[in-house]
C-alpha cells in the first residue's frame, strides 16, 4: 500500500459508473418535459403542435438513447478510455466494468418502457 | 311517464337493500365503464402478485430449510439474474403494456359526444349543474342524476381546495384542482345507485363529503330532468307555508337558493328540490323531516366545521314546519 | 500478498494506549451534552429517533381505536385531522430519516475502521437542531396548535386561507430541522464514505451498508433541495401572499405536488435503502458466507437511487394531467422494480449459500420477517404503479396498506434485526434472545392482522385521512381486525422496550463478536474506534485474516497512536483509497450545543411571529457557528506523521483534496440542486400560465442595461476573488491588498444584488401581484441568501487574515470563500439570464 492518489480522475470514474442511468434520466426528461409542455400549449391554444410530431419526438429521443446504451453496454473499455476512468487493481476495474454495464441493461430496460407507451396512447388526451 | 319516475323513487331504497347496500362503494362491485375496465386488471394483478409472493415464499423455504442438493441449486447469481431479473423484466412488460392498453381504450370507448354535467367541488359538499334541453343551467348539490348505456361526461372544478371525484363503482378516481377543469367519462351499465366519496383530503370535514349517483334509463332520466328544472313546489298545507315563512325571516336564501322564490344565495347547496334526494348533508344523513330537523339546529355535531352556522333558536315546533317546508320541495 | 505484521513493529511503546484513551475520552457527567464522537452522539441520535417512533405509534394506536368501529366519536374530526398530520410527518420525518443517518453515523465509523466522521461538530450540531425542533413541533398536538393539513401538506388547502392559524406554519418549522440535519448528514456521510475508508477498502471492498449509505447521502443531496424551496415557497405565500400557488393569480397547487413528490418519492428510497443495505450486512454473518452477488446488489443500489428520481408523478395519477405523461412515470415504476426484486433473490441465494443452515436467531427472524412484508409491498407497489388501478386504489386504505408494507417492512423490521445485532458493539449486555422471538411473534403477526385486510378495505371504498365512517358500508369487520392487530404490533414494540430498558447498558462494548461476522465494526473497540487502522484486502477481512482482530489490537496497524495530541482520523483517496494525509478533528466543545439550540429558537419564535427575539437568537446562533469554526483550519504547523508501514502523511492539506474543499463541493450540489428546482419552477408556472408573464400579463422588463451592470459587478467581483488569491502573503506576514479584495468583492457583490432588486422594482413588478411577480422576486431572494452568507464568510475570513490565522498555506478558510463565491456568480449570471432573458426570448 502506498500513499497518493487514485489511478484516474473521481469524475470521470463516477460518470463512468452512472453512465447509463444518466442517459435513461436524460431520456425521461427530454420526453416528459416536451411532451407536457407541448401539452400545455395546445390547450392553452398558444403554440399547436400536431400530436404525431409528439409522438415522433419521443420516439426518436427512445430510439437514439437505447443506441447509445447499446453502444455502451458493447465497448466498456473504449468508455473508460474516454472518460480516462481507470482503477488500481484489476479486481476493482473488471467490478467497475461489470457494474457499468449492469446499470446500462437496467437503464435500458427503463427506456424501452418508457418510450413503447407512446405507441398505445394519444399524446396530449387526458384518457378518462 | 310521471309515474314510472315517481315508481323508480319508490323503489330506489328497496334497490339500496337489494343489491347489498355493503357494495354501493366498492371497486370488486363494477357497474360500468371504466370501473369494469379496472376491475379485470384488479384480478390479473392480484392472481399474477399471489403467485409471485407464494414463488418468493417457497424459494425462502428451500433456502431455509431444503435438503443440501435444493440450497445448492438456489445459491448462486443464476437465481438472481434469473428470478431478480429476467422473470420480473419480462413480465413487468407483460403487465405495462396491458394496463396502457386500457388506458388507450378509455379513449377510444367513450367518444366525446354524450351529455355533459358539471361537478363543482365545495367545503364539503358536490355542487352539481346540469344543463336543460333549452339550454339554461340548472343546479343541484350531493347527488349526480345519469342516464345508463351511455357516455356522461362529468367536468370536474374545485370552487376552494383540492377534492377527488370518486365513484368506485363507476370509476377511477379524478381530482378537482381549483385552476383546471378535469373531465371523466362515465358509463353505467344498468339503472341503480352507486355512492361516491372525496378522495382528496381536503381538510375538516373531507370524511363526510360523500354523495350518491342515480343511474337511470334515458326516458327518466329526461323526466327527472324536465322535472328537476321547473320551480320549487309552491307550500301546501299550513305547517309547510309556516315553515316558508320562517325560512325567508330567518335570511336562509342569503345563502341557498329556492328557484321560484326569493331566496337566492349561491354559497350553499341549492335546495329547490331536495325533498327530491337521497340523502342529506352530502350523504351524511337520510333524506327526512327529522334529519332536516337535526341538521338545522345540531349541524356543527353531525359534520364539525361546515360552514353553515347552527341554529338553536328555534322550538321544536319551528323546528318541524322548517323540515315540512323543506321536505315538500320535492 | 500484502505480509499484514510487518507495518508496525510490537510491542507499542508505552502510554502510547493511554495517550489515545485521553484524547478521545467521553466528557463526563452532564457535560455529555458537549460530546461529538459519533459512537456517543450516534446512540443519541437514534434514541431520539426511537422516541419519536413511540410516540407516533400511540397516535396510531389512538387513530386506530377511532377507526375500529363505523360512526365512532372518540377522537373529534379536529383533533383526528391533527393526528394524522402528525403520525405522518413525524414518522417520515422525524423517525424514518433520522434513524436510518443515525445509524450511518454510529455505524460507519465503525464499518470504516475510521476513529469519527469527518466534521463530527456538524453531526452534533445537526442532531440537537433536530431533537429541540423535533419535539416541540411534536408537543404541538397538546396544545390544539399541531397543523392539519396531512403530511403532504397540499396547497390551497394549507395556504392561510384555508388554514389560518399557525399550526401549518409549525408543520414548516418541524420539516426545516429535518432538512437542515438531513444535509448536514448527507455532507458528513458523503465525505466520510469516500475519504475516511481505511487503506486498501477501494469502492469495490466497501461493505454494503456503506454503499447504501453513499447512495442515501448522495439521494438527499438532489431530493431535499426541492422540498427545500417547496416549503419556502409555501411559507413565504402564507406570511406575504406571493401567489406561487393561487390559481386565480397564475399560481398553480400542482407545482407543489410536483416538487414535494419528486422529494417525496425518493425519500421513501431514502429510507429503504440504508435499511436494505443493513440487511445485506447481517444475512451474509447469519449464513456464514459471503453475500451472493455483491457487484449486482452495488448495482441494484445505484439504480433505486437513480431510478426513484424518476418516479414523482405516480404520485399524481388522478390529477388529470396527460395520460401518456403517466405512463411514462408507471414505465419509470417498472424499471425500480427490478433493483428491488435483485436484492430479494441474492438475501434468497445468500440464506440457501450458507456454509451451515441460516442461523435463526432474532435478527435472523426480524429479516425474514422483513422479506414476507417487504415482497408483498414491492409486489402492491407493483400493483399501484399501474395507472388504471391506482386510479381505484389511490388514497385508499388500499395504499395504506402498501406504504405501510414498503415502510414498515422494508426500515422498522430491519431496524429492529439492527437493534439486536449491533446492540453488542455498544452495549455491555446483548439484547434478550428470548424475549425477542415474543417481540418478533407479536410484531410480525400483529402487523400483518393490521395491515393485510386494509387492501381489501380498500378496494371496498374506503378512503383514507377519513376520522370516520358509516357502518353500514361493511367497512366494519376489517377495521376492527386492523385495530387488534395494531394492538398487537404495539404490544410486541411495549415489549422492545422493556426489554431494552432491563438489559440495555450503554458505554463500553458486550461481548466480542457473537455472531461471528467478517466485517470492521466488530474489531474490539474502544472510545477511540480500533487501536489500529487496518489495511485492507478484501470485503470480509475479519474471515478472511485470522489474526487481524489480534493485530489491531496490539496496534501492528496504521495509527496505532494520537501523535498530534490530538484526535485524528486517516484520509484516503476516494476510489481506491490510498493513504493521503491525516485529518486532525475538533474534540468536545459547546458551540455546537449552543449554535443548535439557537438556531431551533429562531426558527421557533420566527413561527410566533416574534421576530426581534428570533433576529437576536439568529445572530446568537451564527455568532456561534463562527466560534467553532474559528478553531478549525489549524494549518500545516504539525508537519507530517509516519502512520507506520512507511508511510509519511501530511497532516494538513489544502485544495481538492482537502475534506472541507470536498464538503464545500457537496454543499454546492445542494445549493444547484435547489436552483435547478427555481428553474423547473420558473418554467412550470410559466407554462400554466404564460398570460402573466412579461411583457404581457405583467411590467415589461427593465433594460438590458441593468442586468448588464448586474453581469458587470458580479464578474468584477469575481476577479477580485481570483486576485485575493493570488495576493494571500506567506505565513506570519500581514498584506492590506487581501482584506481591500475581499471587500471589494463583497461590495460588488451587494451591488449587484442591489441593482437587480431595483431594476424590477422601477418597473412596478410587484411580488405579490401574479405568479409571475413572485418567481422572479424569489430568484432574487435566492442569489440573497448566497450573497448574505457570503458576507459573513467573506468578513470571517477578513477577520481570520488579520489574526494570523489565514496565510499561503493555511488557506482553507479561503478556499471555501472562493468555492462558494464563485458558485454564486455562476448561478446569479444563470439566473440573470433566465429571468431577462427568457421572457424576451418567447414573448
Amino acid at each position: 500500500m502506498k500513499a497518493g492518489n487514485d489511478a484516474g480522475p473521481l469524475a470521470g470514474g463516477i460518470f463512468y459508473l452512472l453512465i447509463g442511468p444518466v442517459i435513461w434520466a436524460a431520456h425521461l426528461l427530454l420526453v416528459y418535459g416536451p411532451q407536457s409542455a407541448l401539452c400545455a400549449f395546445r390547450a392553452d391554444g398558444m403554440i399547436v403542435v400536431a400530436p404525431f410530431v409528439i409522438t415522433a419526438l419521443v420516439g426518436v429521443l427512445t430510439v437514439t438513447s437505447m443506441a447509445t446504451l447499446a453502444l455502451v453496454f458493447w465497448r466498456p473499455r473504449q468508455v473508460a478510455r474516454l472518460l480516462r476512468f481507470d482503477a488500481a487493481e484489476e479486481t476493482d476495474r473488471r467490478f467497475s466494468i461489470s457494474a457499468m454495464r449492469l446499470l446500462t441493461a437496467l437503464s435500458f430496460a427503463g427506456v424501452t418502457w418508457a418510450g413503447a407507451v407512446v405507441l398505445f396512447l394519444d399524446p396530449c388526451a387526458q384518457l378518462r | 311517464m310521471w309515474n314510472r319516475s315517481l315508481q323508480i323513487f319508490a323503489t330506489l331504497p328497496i334497490l339500496l337493500i337489494a343489491a347489498g347496500c355493503v357494495d354501493v362503494q366498492s371497486a370488486l362491485n363494477p357497474a360500468g365503464g371504466e370501473a369494469e375496465r379496472i376491475h379485470t386488471l384488479s384480478w390479473i394483478l392480484i392472481i399474477f402478485c399471489s403467485v409471485v409472493f407464494l414463488g418468493v415464499a417457497i424459494a425462502t423455504m428451500i433456502a431455509l430449510f431444503g435438503s443440501h442438493r435444493w440450497r445448492q441449486r438456489l445459491a448462486g447469481e443464476r437465481l438472481v439474474i434469473g428470478a431478480g431479473l429476467i422473470f420480473p423484466a419480462a413480465a413487468l412488460s407483460a403487465l405495462l403494456g396491458y394496463s396502457v392498453m386500457i388506458m388507450g381504450m378509455a379513449g377510444s370507448a367513450e367518444g366525446q359526444d354524450g351529455l355533459r354535467i358539471s361537478v363543482v367541488g365545495e367545503r364539503w359538499w358536490w355542487r352539481v349543474i346540469y344543463t336543460a334541453r333549452d339550454g339554461r343551467r340548472i343546479e343541484s348539490a350531493n347527488e349526480l342524476r345519469v342516464p345508463i348505456d351511455q357516455p356522461v361526461h362529468v367536468e370536474l372544478t374545485s370552487a376552494d381546495v383540492i377534492h377527488s371525484f370518486w365513484v368506485p363503482k363507476l370509476a377511477g378516481k379524478l381530482d378537482m384542482i381549483p385552476g383546471r377543469t378535469n373531465t371523466l367519462t362515465l358509463n353505467v351499465r344498468g339503472p341503480g345507485i352507486s355512492r361516491g366519496q372525496c378522495a382528496e383530503y381536503c381538510g375538516g370535514a373531507h370524511a363526510l363529503m360523500s354523495f350518491f349517483v342515480i343511474a337511470m334509463p334515458p326516458a327518466d332520466f329526461e323526466a327527472w330532468l324536465v322535472r328537476e328544472s321547473q320551480p320549487a313546489a309552491v307550500p301546501a298545507d299550513e305547517a309547510e307555508i309556516q315553515g316558508h315563512a320562517l325560512f325567508v325571516r330567518s335570511g336562509c336564501g342569503a345563502c341557498h337558493t329556492v328557484r321560484g322564490t326569493n331566496a337566492s344565495g349561491t354559497i350553499a347547496p341549492d335546495l329547490t328540490h331536495v325533498g327530491n334526494r337521497h340523502s342529506l348533508a352530502a350523504a351524511t344523513l337520510p333524506n327526512n323531516a327529522e334529519a332536516f330537523a337535526r341538521w338545522i339546529s345540531d349541524n356543527q355535531h353531525i359534520k364539525p366545521e361546515n360552514m353553515m352556522p347552527p341554529y338553536e333558536i328555534y322550538t321544536e315546533r319551528e323546528l318541524a314546519q322548517l323540515s315540512a317546508y323543506l321536505e315538500s320541495l320535492r | 500478498m500484502v505480509d499484514f505484521t510487518a507495518i508496525n513493529p510490537t510491542p507499542r511503546p508505552p502510554g502510547e494506549l493511554e495517550e489515545l484513551k485521553r484524547v478521545w475520552a467521553t466528557p463526563k457527567g452532564w457535560r455529555i451534552v458537549t460530546a461529538v464522537n459519533n459512537t456517543v452522539i450516534g446512540l443519541f441520535y437514534i434514541g431520539v429517533a426511537f422516541l419519536f417512533f413511540l410516540m407516533a405509534g400511540v397516535l396510531a394506536l389512538l387513530m386506530r381505536t377511532q377507526l375500529a368501529v363505523g360512526d365512532n366519536n372518540f377522537i373529534g374530526q379536529e383533533l383526528y385531522n391533527q393526528m394524522f398530520t402528525v403520525h405522518g410527518t413525524t414518522m417520515m420525518f422525524l423517525f424514518a430519516v433520522p434513524a436510518v443517518e443515525a445509524l450511518g453515523v454510529m455505524l460507519l465509523p465503525q464499518m470504516l475502521a475510521a476513529r469519527d466522521l469527518p466534521f463530527p461538530r456538524l453531526s452534533a450540531f445537526a442532531i440537537w437542531a433536530y431533537v429541540v425542533g423535533g419535539l416541540v413541533f411534536f408537543s404541538t398536538i397538546f396544545y390544539d396548535l399541531a397543523p392539519a393539513g396531512g403530511w403532504f401538506m397540499y396547497p390551497p388547502l394549507t395556504l392561510k386561507e384555508y388554514s389560518p392559524g399557525d399550526n401549518a406554519d409549525f408543520w414548516l418549522l418541524g420539516i426545516g430541522f429535518i432538512e437542515i440535519s438531513a444535509i448536514a448528514g448527507a455532507v458528513e456521510i458523503v465525505v466520510g464514505t469516500l475519504r475516511t475508508r481505511p487503506p486498501g477498502m477501494s469502492l469495490a471492498k466497501m461493505p454494503i451498508f456503506a454503499w447504501s449509505m453513499l447512495i442515501f447521502a448522495s439521494m438527499i443531496m438532489f431530493a431535499f433541495p426541492a422540498v427545500i424551496l417547496a416549503t419556502m415557497m409555501l411559507e413565504i405565500e402564507r406570511s406575504f401572499g406571493w401567489p406561487f400557488f393561487t390559481a386565480e393569480f397564475g399560481g398553480d397547487s400542482l407545482l407543489w405536488q410536483h416538487l414535494f413528490w419528486f422529494f417525496g418519492h425518493p425519500e421513501v428510497y431514502i429510507i429503504f435503502l440504508p435499511a436494505a443495505g443493513l440487511v445485506s450486512m447481517m444475512v451474509p454473518t447469519m449464513a456464514q458466507t459471503p453475500l451472493i452477488g455483491y457487484r449486482l446488489i452495488v448495482v441494484a443500489l445505484i439504480a433505486t437511487g437513480f431510478f426513484s428520481f424518476g418516479l414523482w408523478v405516480h404520485h399524481m395519477f388522478t390529477t388529470g394531467i396527460p395520460a401518456l405523461s403517466l405512463a411514462f412515470f408507471s414505465a419509470a415504476s417498472m424499471a425500480v422494480a427490478l433493483p428491488s426484486s435483485i436484492q430479494v433473490f441474492a438475501w434468497i441465494a445468500t440464506i440457501a449459500a450458507g456454509r451451515e443452515r441460516f442461523r435463526i436467531t432474532t435478527p435472523s427472524l426480524f429479516i425474514l420477517g422483513f422479506l414476507f412484508i417487504f415482497t408483498i409491498g414491492g409486489l402492491t407497489g407493483v400493483m399501484v404503479a399501474m395507472v388504471p388501478f391506482d386510479f381505484q386504489v389511490h388514497d385508499t386504505y388500499f395504499v395504506v396498506a402498501h406504504f405501510h408494507y414498503v415502510l414498515v417492512g422494508g426500515m422498522v423490521f430491519p431496524l429492529f434485526a439492527t437493534f439486536y445485532y449491533w446492540t453488542p458493539m455498544v452495549s455491555k449486555n446483548m439484547l434478550s434472545e428470548r424475549l425477542g422471538r415474543w417481540v418478533f411473534w407479536l410484531m410480525f403477526l400483529g402487523f400483518n392482522i393490521a395491515f393485510f385486510p386494509m387492501h381489501l378495505t380498500g378496494l371496498l371504498g374506503m378512503p383514507r385521512r377519513v376520522w370516520t365512517y358509516p357502518s353500514e358500508l361493511g367497512w366494519d369487520t376489517l377495521n376492527m381486525i386492523s385495530t387488534v392487530g395494531a394492538y398487537m404490533l404495539g404490544a410486541g414494540v411495549f415489549l422492545f422496550v422493556f426489554d431494552l430498558l432491563l438489559r440495555f447498558r450503554p458505554g463500553g462494548s458486550g461481548p466480542e463478536n457473537p455472531w461471528r461476522a467478517g466485517t470492521l465494526e466488530w474489531l474490539p473497540n474502544d472510545v477511540y474506534s480500533t487501536r489500529s487502522i487496518p489495511l485492507v484486502t478484501s470485503r470480509e477481512p475479519i474471515w478472511d485474516q485470522p489474526d487481524l482482530a489480534e493485530d489491531v489490537r496490539e496496534g501492528r496497524y496504521f495509527l496505532p497512536n494520537a501523535p498530534t495530541g490530538g484526535r485524528e482520523t486517516i484520509v484516503t483517496s476516494p476510489i481506491d483509497a490510498r493513504p493521503q494525509y491525516i485529518i486532525q478533528m475538533p474534540g468536545p466543545g459547546w458551540p455546537p450545543l449552543l449554535a443548535a439550540i439557537f438556531t431551533a429558537a429562531f426558527f421557533l419564535l420566527l413561527t410566533i411571529k416574534l421576530v426581534i427575539v428570533a433576529a437576536v437568537c439568529g445572530v446568537i446562533a451564527v455568532a456561534f457557528c463562527l466560534i467553532w469554526t474559528w478553531s478549525l483550519d489549524v494549518g500545516p504547523a504539525k508537519g507530517s506523521i509516519d502512520i507506520g508501514g512507511g508511510i509519511s502523511l501530511p497532516t494538513y492539506v489544502t485544495g481538492p483534496t482537502s475534506h472541507s474543499w470536498w464538503a464545500m463541493v457537496v454543499l454546492m450540489f445542494v445549493a444547484a440542486s435547489l436552483y435547478l428546482a427555481y428553474v423547473f419552477s420558473y418554467l412550470f408556472l410559466w407554462t400554466v400560465s404564460p398570460e402573466v408573464w412579461s411583457p404581457a400579463g405583467s411590467p415589461a422588463l427593465p433594460a438590458l442595461s441593468w442586468p448588464a451592470a448586474s453581469t458587470f459587478l458580479l464578474l468584477a467581483g469575481a476577479t477580485f476573488v481570483v486576485a485575493a488569491g493570488r495576493l494571500l502573503p506567506p505565513a506570519g506576514k500581514f498584506g492590506v491588498a487581501v482584506p481591500l479584495a475581499i471587500f471589494l468583492a463583497l461590495a460588488c457583490l451587494a451591488g449587484s444584488l442591489a441593482i437587480e432588486i431595483a431594476g424590477h422594482w422601477r418597473t412596478g413588478l410587484s411580488p405579490s401581484a401574479n405568479a409571475y411577480g413572485a418567481m422572479v422576486y424569489l430568484g432574487v431572494f435566492l442569489f440573497g441568501q448566497l450573497a448574505f452568507a457570503l458576507v459573513i464568510i467573506g468578513l470571517f475570513t477578513i477577520a481570520r487574515h488579520a489574526a494570523g490565522k489565514l496565510d499561503r498555506e493555511r488557506r482553507v478558510t479561503f478556499d471555501n470563500l472562493a468555492l462558494l463565491y464563485h458558485y454564486t456568480v455562476v448561478q446569479s449570471l444563470l439566473g440573470l439570464a433566465l429571468i431577462h432573458g427568457f421572457p424576451r426570448l418567447v414573448g
